[in-house]
């Protein structure tokens, strides 16, 4: 039985992949959040302020990133996400423009005997997809968000019990611009990335007769439930740091009752690692990532739930900043040594281009 | 010593030779399954004069993160003293020293000692402030000059953070303040002491910033002195 002071200091470090919730914890109401607070809160430092207000009197065609070119890409890339929207549809599509008639699906059985078999085919499949990491776990509801971002009620079917969380990586090269807005291309392609993901996947496993729910950054929580599928940890920096590439991912998952087998969360060290390095802290164009030696219950409320031990980020802040940039900022997924391993910290959107345009040669 | 530390020791030497060739972070890995003795480990490790510059930077990067606490901050004592330690390992210590907070204070005689030599001044002030060393008077000054001085636009990013802590020594901080913004080479600085500026609500600074409104040659600056200079407005 441990004694008091070690359960103080097991809670103490337990940001993830155990969570330490306390009493303030309840399920996030998403109207809450950044960007639905923009719309409808008049209290708000943000209200009524989007991310590309300023871009006409930001652009700038001597300067590389902030050129007419580098907003260009950027919007462009989320074309497939913004007017793909059924890509998220909580049911089947329909009217496909195939003209082939596709038979009615029938459930395909699935029990301990193929399990393992079907759970490794979805990985594979999530990953012929587009997926760079897939991981699955329970579906838990005390991440599902209680409203939706313009307030409707979320209530999710009967019989949802389990939850394919994937992440998706971003592009090196585009992302180290930050904060140009350059590096919104690397954001925006994933996001159009993650829609194709995940309604090609979710169509997957309805034509395998099971329920499938495709969500991108709606509905739920998606780090929490990234965690608890094995994909990463939480960091300083408020996001999902994976091993292999730190947070230079974009998450969604698929919520679904098609039998299947959890994978298990992982440790590898990272609350230790955060708490002694604060690059990304140092990094932040405003101060938005705290340098607390310790992770707290500190919460920036209503933007933010409360009761989750962390380390918070003021996220106001840093949409704030997005604004003045005219597209988001990426500095604390290049900041991070997790990156680095794999990707660069800067790239001056100028060299970014020299690099581009030689590839096309 | 313990067979077992001793056999981990030679392991452990054995997998920071192969992480020399290639980058696999083996060492992290290894270091993972033992994390209780991994104090003792680096201990050893960095005892060794012999140790070179590449060993002592994984060291750094792939065993200290995960060292019990107690043994973290000697570790990063002992490291800074290693006489292959190189130049930017030693800046990353000072660093990280100063990133400990109060839990470092037993660090500032040391970093006393560097801030009074020639190299690392400005390292060891801003860590004296981190950790919250109490003569602000005798930093501020080096601060300041670092803010025009140093070539890391990190450094000055961080001296500004320090240095705005302390707004109330106005009649230095915001002449400083002033200058950096308008001259400062690296767009981030000049983004960020405005950001600060319109934070802090430092009217003094408003007429430059509604200069550079305009004036300043990066579209992030302007658009982020737009944003300040109508707060400073509105809290005048």
């Amino acid at each position: 039985m441990p004694n008091k002071s070690q359960q103080q200091k097991k809670q103490k470090f337990s940001v993830s992949p155990d969570f330490t919730l306390n009493e303030e914890f309840e399920p996030f109401n998403e109207h809450y959040n950044v960007f639905g607070r923009i719309m409808w809160d008049k209290e708000y430092m943000n209200y009524h302020k989007f991310m590309y207000d300023k871009v006409p009197l930001i652009i700038s065609d001597g300067i590389p990133g902030y050129r007419e070119i580098d907003h260009a890409l950027a919007i462009a890339s989320w074309t497939v996400h913004d007017y793909f929207r059924s890509a998220f549809s909580w049911e089947k599509l329909n009217k496909p423009a195939n003209v082939m008639k596709i038979p009615e699906p029938k459930q395909y059985p699935i029990d301990e005997s193929n399990i393992q078999e079907v759970t490794q085919y979805v990985k594979a499949i999530a990953k012929l997809f587009g997926a760079s990491l897939v991981g699955i776990t329970a579906f838990d509801p005390r991440w599902v968000y209680t409203e939706d971002r313009v307030g409707t009620p979320i209530e999710l079917p009967e019989g949802l019990t389990n939850v394919i969380a994937i992440a998706i990586e971003m592009d090196a090269d585009a992302i180290s611009t930050s904060p140009s807005m350059t590096q919104g291309f690397a954001n925006g392609l994933g996001y159009s990335n993650m829609a194709a993901l995940v309604a090609s996947l979710a169509e997957f496993i309805r034509k395998l007769g099971y329920q499938a729910i495709p969500s991108g950054n709606d509905t739920a929580l998606s780090i929490p439930i990234a965690i608890q599928a094995g994909l990463g940890q939480l960091g300083r920096n408020g996001l999902l740091v994976t091993r292999q590439f730190g947070s230079r991912v974009r998450l969604c998952k698929v919520f679904t009752d098609m039998p299947l087998l959890h994978d298990e969360p992982v440790d590898f060290g990272l609350t230790d690692y955060c708490r002694r390095c604060k690059r990304c802290a140092e990094a932040c164009e405003v101060d938005a990532i705290s340098f607390d030696e310790e992770p707290s219950f500190k919460s920036y409320p209503p933007s933010q739930n409360k009761g989750i031990l962390r380390w918070t980020i003021k996220a106001d802040l840093c949409y704030q900043f997005w604004v003045d940039n005219g597209g988001e900022c990426s500095t604390c997924i290049t900041s991070c040594p997790f990156n680095m391993r794999t990707a660069q910290r800067y790239l001056e959107p100028e060299k970014f281009w020299e690099k581009k345009l030689e590839d096309k040669e | 010593m313990d067979q077992t530390l001793e056999n981990d020791l030679q392991n452990l030497k054995t997998v920071i030779a192969d992480e020399k060739e290639a980058h696999k972070f083996l060492v992290e890995e290894f270091i993972l399954t033992r994390r209780a003795s991994s104090g003792q480990l680096a201990w050893k490790l960095v005892s060794d004069p012999e140790l070179d510059a590449q060993s002592l930077a994984i060291l750094n990067a792939q065993i200290l993160p995960f060292v019990p606490d107690k043994d973290y901050l000697p570790l990063l004592l002992k490291l800074y003293e290693h006489p292959n330690a190189s130049f930017r390992l030693r800046h990353f210590i000072i660093q990280k020293i100063g990133w400990r907070g109060q839990y470092a204070k037993s660090a500032i005689p040391k970093l006393l000692e560097i801030f009074e030599g020639p190299f690392f001044r400005t390292d060891a002030a801003i860590s004296l402030l981190e950790i919250g060393y109490n003569e602000v008077d005798k930093i501020i000054p080096v601060l300041i000059e670092s803010l025009e001085r140093e070539k890391n636009y990190l450094i000055r990013m961080n001296v500004a953070r320090q240095l705005v802590k302390h707004v109330d020594k106005i009649d230095t901080i915001v002449p400083a303040f002033i200058k950096a913004m308008k001259k400062d080479p690296d767009f981030r600085v000049r983004q960020k002491i405005i950001h600060y500026c319109g934070e802090y609500n430092i009217q003094e600074a408003l007429k430059t910033i509604e200069q550079l409104q305009t004036s300043d040659q990066h579209p992030l600056v302007r658009s982020v002195a737009l944003r300040v200079c109508e707060k400073l407005k509105q809290t005048k």
